[in-house]
């Protein structure tokens, strides 16, 4: 903590002539802090914009009257009078009260804020308007939105996962409210975990993201809850044609100065209470012939509560939990048979139980203590544990009865594979506006995960029982990082922000460094060059298969002792321009390389050497890459018509021993996107998103070959398998991807006094055929059974789609 | 809102789905576009039971035939009093039938090459091709009979001559007997092909010393419980160890589930290696009784000591290059150990069997 008491001191003996002015800036109605909002002084170049918590520092004033304003889009102008003769520092609380939007009368945008604020090259946060501004599948999803900025690549429709530059989605870091996430999907990636009612803003970096970020070497998506209406009670509801979500929000009673603002929200998927309230046959009987109902065995759920106490206006504490599970509960059981004969009874059982819920689970608690106006520090304390328990089960059991005895014989049968991750995390920072020029922040992360990956199969008889496990991977790993940055305001035209930090990783006992930098120059009010670069150190990894299509969970793990820290090396540089109608340009290019990756091996065929091998999930390949692009994005966020095109050119080569440099199978060289959003009327809007991109790679079939397999009992002998023959690994490409989505909202809907609104979508409105892969067969002759040629059937993803839902709010 | 609201999406959604199913996903007839090479299994075998031979194809296209029928063999009579053969019988109202087994020839099956393997010493063996072998089955009923108090000893043999489709090259002279520690040459040129060569060094004969079990030597093995495994050490190698009941036919013997305890998985042991001997093996567990009133049996241990190729090949293994659960084959980039000029292999064993008989 010698740092903190340095900051401290440095502050408490500064000596200056000026004053400053902070505060916050807020919703007027909801009490929302209001990002990116403008605050400066009337004929004064003294200005700033607010943070995501809302709060602005003007320091540096020379004493005198001054006009306070406040702007923000959407929103009217605040101003106020103040008198900084005597005042050193002054705390306002600004509220902004929502008006209409006058076109092009608005001057300064958000947008603009973050243009001439952001120092990062690839940073984007996504408000609430925009997350919802995307078609998505079946309900607004902040990962979908992000799929469709320039950078972002995906496997397939089925997935949300984002491969963000050249980087797997284990190279992310997912956090909500700053707490790790570490598997954010529901149905195997279909849906993300985050309820979009409840996000606020979603701050996404593709890359050269700073020090205070560690622990990834791909991006970073940090999503922001509300905080919780300050005034009033108010609360929304969704109805969509798979779930149900709710939202609930509300001020703390005043008492004794201090308050605070609750949020609650949740989410449920409703087609097993559907499908099993409709009671319909399974088509199995019950003993006494009556029909076994059909059960609907999967749904997911999930609820985000937050809580806000303001103990003064220095000390706020911050309260999250996040709990999520997606469940596969299934069981079925034969009815009981019986058969008797003059000696004996026989009555046969048995069943059958699939258990299998996955899900993440996290609490954080927050403090926020504003130290002095130029000085702020955060702590956070926080746990995430991501759980996947596949527990597959049967049992039987038969019963001889004699006329002198019983014999029972059972058999109790059990397949647990499971992965399970305990993350706690001890996070402090402290950011100090040290001058004019400066900017400093600093801090430190203690994180201890426990991974705990295994398969585990238990068999009992009446005869005997045993318990194997094939596979037990467990580790305890240990990240204690520091980190220190500079925000540096050279000139009105030159800003440079460096930093490093430094992480000891307790299974290497070895500290890596990581410095990295940015630097922007403003070539005019409305041109900005930027270049980031920097390293970027990871400590777990997930061992899952690199060919899948469809990714149902990560398996993760920490990175072993055995080998080196995976890193990865970001060198970014682009140019920006924000035009005098706000609509935002941007061209990046980028090059990332990876080192010391690992790679999961594919299936052996052979086993041999021990029964601990039967699996290869603690087998890797050594990996290395690189990742090579151009972006370009042209951004509206204001007017009637808002939205983005963006163009990604990307190269993305992996290198692995046996395959050499190949494409991984999300590269996709081109990518469009257009998202479009237009205002039609007041109370009627219409969205729309194009994707055209190049096919994902695959592996050729070449023709067949045979390989041979052994038997060493019953007299030897050697059989041959007929295998196909590939060719280099991922040469061939799908047809290019293709998709366009449209979506209606209606609103102002009145029901028994509740105001709703409405949304229509459809998704792949031309039926494009999209491959997520081929499945083959061998065509045989049905009269001689001769095997014929091999033929290939596309598999395609979605097909055209309409949902819709509705919205109430209360 | 009203009902109507809600139905109305309900209804579009399902017929716009419906349609959009019915996508022109059809199959497509799949081409090939590469050289073709030979596909060789050679095997060098010091071992009595197990003669030598290579077997030969050519990799093939993917609009190739790949399977060429080629007559059928009598598998036997369905009685339609056994329930298994119950369908057909009810329905043409037969006694039973003879059930046929299709015979299908490899169409990459390459039957004109020249297959020769050589030794250190200058010596030649030709391997030619053979399509089928003659196995002559001998079976001998004791009929002896009781008529009237008097006992008629009376034995019948039957000889039964069955040709069997192995598609093989072999030594047909007789002439080659491997040693070990020998190195050995494949060269195969067939037409229109790349030749392809290969060299192999045959391993030494293993030899199984011992085998002790609950602590004493044994002579006889109980077939659940754990024992220790002795061979005599060599300067090196690596061997597989494997066990097994013998059964008189193994599918046809209805005792062959009682014995399922008397199996472990295979596993690999270095011969050179002091530190794994005694290896100590821990059979498969079963969860049915075992050998309740089954005729005891001989239990067989086998040593089988291979050369590099062989353990390349089977041991290591290839580990997968590419794996997609749709492809309903194992894929493989074409591996070649121990040839050069094709894919496959060129491997050598030789073994030691141990017999005992299980204990009651």
């Amino acid at each position: 903590m010698q740092y903190l008491f340095f900051f401290i001191s440095s502050f408490l003996f500064s000596q200056s002539m000026t004053a400053s002015i902070n505060g916050f800036v807020r919703d007027d109605a909801s009490g929302e802090p209001i990002s990116y909002a403008n605050v400066f002084l009337s004929n004064s170049s003294i200005g700033a914009a607010t943070n995501s918590d809302g709060y602005f520092v003007l320091s540096g004033i020379p004493l005198g009257l001054y006009e306070v304003n406040a702007t923000m889009i959407g929103y009217s102008v605040f101003k106020e009078e103040v008198d900084l003769s005597n005042e050193e520092s002054l705390r306002l609380e600004i509220r902004l009260i929502e008006e209409a939007i006058k076109g092009t009368e608005v001057l300064v945008t958000a947008e603009r804020q973050k243009f001439e604020r952001s120092m990062e090259s690839s940073q984007i946060a996504l408000d609430l308007r925009e997350i919802n501004s995307a078609p998505a599948f079946v309900e607004p999803d902040v990962f979908r939105t992000l799929q469709m900025l320039p950078g972002v690549q995906t496997t397939s429709d089925f997935s949300s996962a984002l491969y963000v530059r050249g980087s797997t989605p284990d190279q992310n870091l997912i956090m909500l409210d700053g707490i790790a996430i570490y598997n954010p999907y529901h149905l195997g990636g279909i849906f993300s975990t985050f309820n979009t009612d409840a996000i606020k803003e979603a701050d996404f970096h593709a890359g050269g993201f700073p020090a205070r970020y560690g622990g990834r070497m791909g991006a970073i998506l940090n999503v922001i809850n509300r905080e919780g209406n300050t005034e009033k009670i108010t609360g929304s509801a969704n109805l969509s044609l798979i779930s149900s979500k709710a939202l609930i929000e509300g001020p703390i009673p005043k008492w004794s100065g201090i308050k605070g603002s609750w949020m609650i929200s949740g989410r449920r998927t409703y087609i097993d209470k559907v499908v099993n309230a409709l009671n319909l046959p399974s088509g199995s009987k019950n003993a006494d012939g009556s029909d076994i109902p059909l059960e609907f065995p999967y749904y997911f759920y999930d609820y985000q509560i937050k809580t806000n106490i303001d103990f003064n206006q220095d000390h706020r504490l911050t309260f999250t939990r996040f709990y999520g599970d997606d469940v596969l509960d299934f069981s079925y059981e034969d009815p009981v048979e019986t058969v008797s004969n003059e000696t004996v009874n026989i009555q046969q059982e048995s069943q059958f139980g699939l258990d299998w819920p996955w899900g993440n689970q996290t609490n954080g608690l927050t403090w926020r203590w504003i130290v002095s106006p130029k000085m702020i520090a955060k702590t956070f304390l926080s746990n995430s544990r991501y759980r996947f328990d596949f527990d597959l089960s049967f049992q039987s059991r038969d019963t001889y009865t004699y006329r002198d005895s019983t014999v029972i014989n059972f058999t109790n049968f059990n397949w647990n594979i499971y992965d399970i991750i305990k993350d706690q995390t001890l996070e402090s920072e402290v950011q100090y506006k040290y001058s004019n020029d400066h900017e400093i922040t600093s801090g430190f992360q203690i994180k201890k995960i426990k991974f705990d990956l295994g398969i585990q199969y238990d068999l009992g008889t009446q005869d005997t029982s045993f318990t194997w496990n094939p596979l037990s991977l467990k580790n305890n790993t240990q990240e204690i990082s520091f980190f220190l940055q500079d925000r540096w305001e050279v000139s009105e035209r030159l800003k440079i922000r460096s930093g490093l930090r430094l992480t000891d990783y307790n299974l290497h006992k070895k500290i890596y460094l990581d410095p990295r930098i940015g630097v922007k120059y403003h070539i005019s009010d409305d041109i900005a060059l930027k270049a980031n670069w920097g390293l970027y150190h990871q400590f777990l990894t997930t061992a899952n298969n690199q060919d899948e299509n469809l990714r149902l969970v990560e398996l993760w793990l920490g990175i072993p002792k055995e080998k080196p820290a995976s890193v990865s090396e970001h060198i970014i540089g682009g140019i920006e321009y924000m035009s005098p109608r706000n609509i935002f340009y941007r061209i990046e290019l980028y090059q990332k390389k990876f080192e010391n990756l690992l790679t999961l091996k594919q299936d052996n065929a052979n086993q041999y050497e021990g029964a601990s091998q039967d699996t290869t999930i603690n087998e890797f390949w050594d990996t290395r890459g690189n990742s090579n692009g151009i972006e370009l994005l042209v951004k509206k966020s204001s007017g009637k018509f808002n939205g983005w095109i963006g163009y990604t050119f990307s190269e993305t080569k992996y290198f692995t021993e046996p395959s050499g440099w190949h494409n991984p199978n999300f590269d996709r060289t081109h990518t469009v996107n257009i998202v479009g959003n237009y205002e039609l009327t007041s109370d009627l809007e219409l969205s729309a998103a194009l994707t055209q991109s190049s096919g994902n790679p695959y592996t050729k079939i070449l023709g067949r070959v045979y390989d041979w397999e052994q038997n060493l009992f019953n007299n030897s002998y050697w059989y041959p398998i007929d295998s196909y023959l590939v060719g280099e690994k991922n040469t061939e490409r799908y047809d290019d991807y293709f998709r366009v989505d449209i979506g209606m909202t209606r609103k102002g809907g009145n029901l028994f006094g509740l105001e709703y609104d409405t949304y229509w979508q459809i998704m792949n409105l031309t039926r494009h055929i999209n491959i997520l892969s081929y499945r083959y067969r061998t065509k045989t002759d049905p009269i001689t059974g001769n095997q014929l040629g091999v033929q290939r059937q596309p598999i395609p993803m979605f097909p055209l789609i309409l949902t819709f839902g509705v919205k109430f709010e209360f | 809102m009203n009902s109507n609201s809600f139905l109305k999406p309900i209804f579009f959604s399902g017929i716009l789905t419906f349609f959009s199913c019915l996508g022109e996903n059809s199959w497509e007839d799949l081409e090939s576009d590469y050289d073709h090479v030979l596909n060789v299994f050679g095997l060098v075998s010091l071992d009595s039971l197990q003669p030598s031979y290579v077997g030969l194809y050519s990799t093939t296209d993917l609009d190739e035939i790949s399977r060429i029928f080629v007559g059928v063999d009598t598998l036997g009579w369905c009685d339609c009093d056994d329930d298994e053969c119950g369908w057909d019988c009810e329905n043409k109202e037969i006694d039973g039938y003879w059930i046929l087994d299709s015979l299908f020839e490899p169409a990459a099956l390459i039957k004109n090459a020249s297959v020769i393997i050589s030794d250190d010493n200058g010596n030649n063996y030709d391997f030619s091709y053979v399509e089928n072998i003659s196995l002559v089955d001998t079976i001998y009923f004791d009929t002896t009979v009781v008529i009237y108090g008097t006992t008629i000893e009376w034995d019948t043999t039957i000889f039964d001559t069955n040709n069997l489709r192995i598609n093989l090259y072999i030594d047909s002279s007789g002439a080659f007997n491997p040693e070990p520690m020998t190195t050995y040459n494949l060269n195969i040129n067939a037409p229109g092909y790349d030749p392809v060569t290969g060299s192999l060094t045959t391993p030494n004969f293993p030899s199984i010393d011992s085998l002790t079990q609950l602590g004493n030597h044994a002579d006889t093995i109980i077939i659940n419980e754990p024992f220790n495994l002795y061979w005599d050490l060599l300067q090196e190698g690596k061997a597989m160890v494997t066990g097994e009941v013998l059964l008189g036919n193994w599918w046809d013997d209805s005792l062959a589930n009682d014995w399922c305890g008397g199996y472990f998985d295979p596993f690999v042991v270095d011969l050179s290696d002091n530190g794994l001997t005694p290896y100590t093996v821990y059979p498969w567990i079963c969860s049915e009784n075992l050998n309740q009133g089954a005729e005891t049996r001989d239990y067989m241990i086998r040593l089988t000591a291979m050369d590099e190729n062989y353990y390349d090949y089977f041991v290591v293994g290839e580990s997968g290059e590419y794996s997609n659960a749709l492809l309903n084959y194992p894929t493989t980039k074409g591996r070649s150990v121990g040839i050069q000029g094709g894919f496959g292999f060129f491997g050598s064993i030789a073994s030691d069997r141990l017999l005992l008989k299980i204990a009651r």
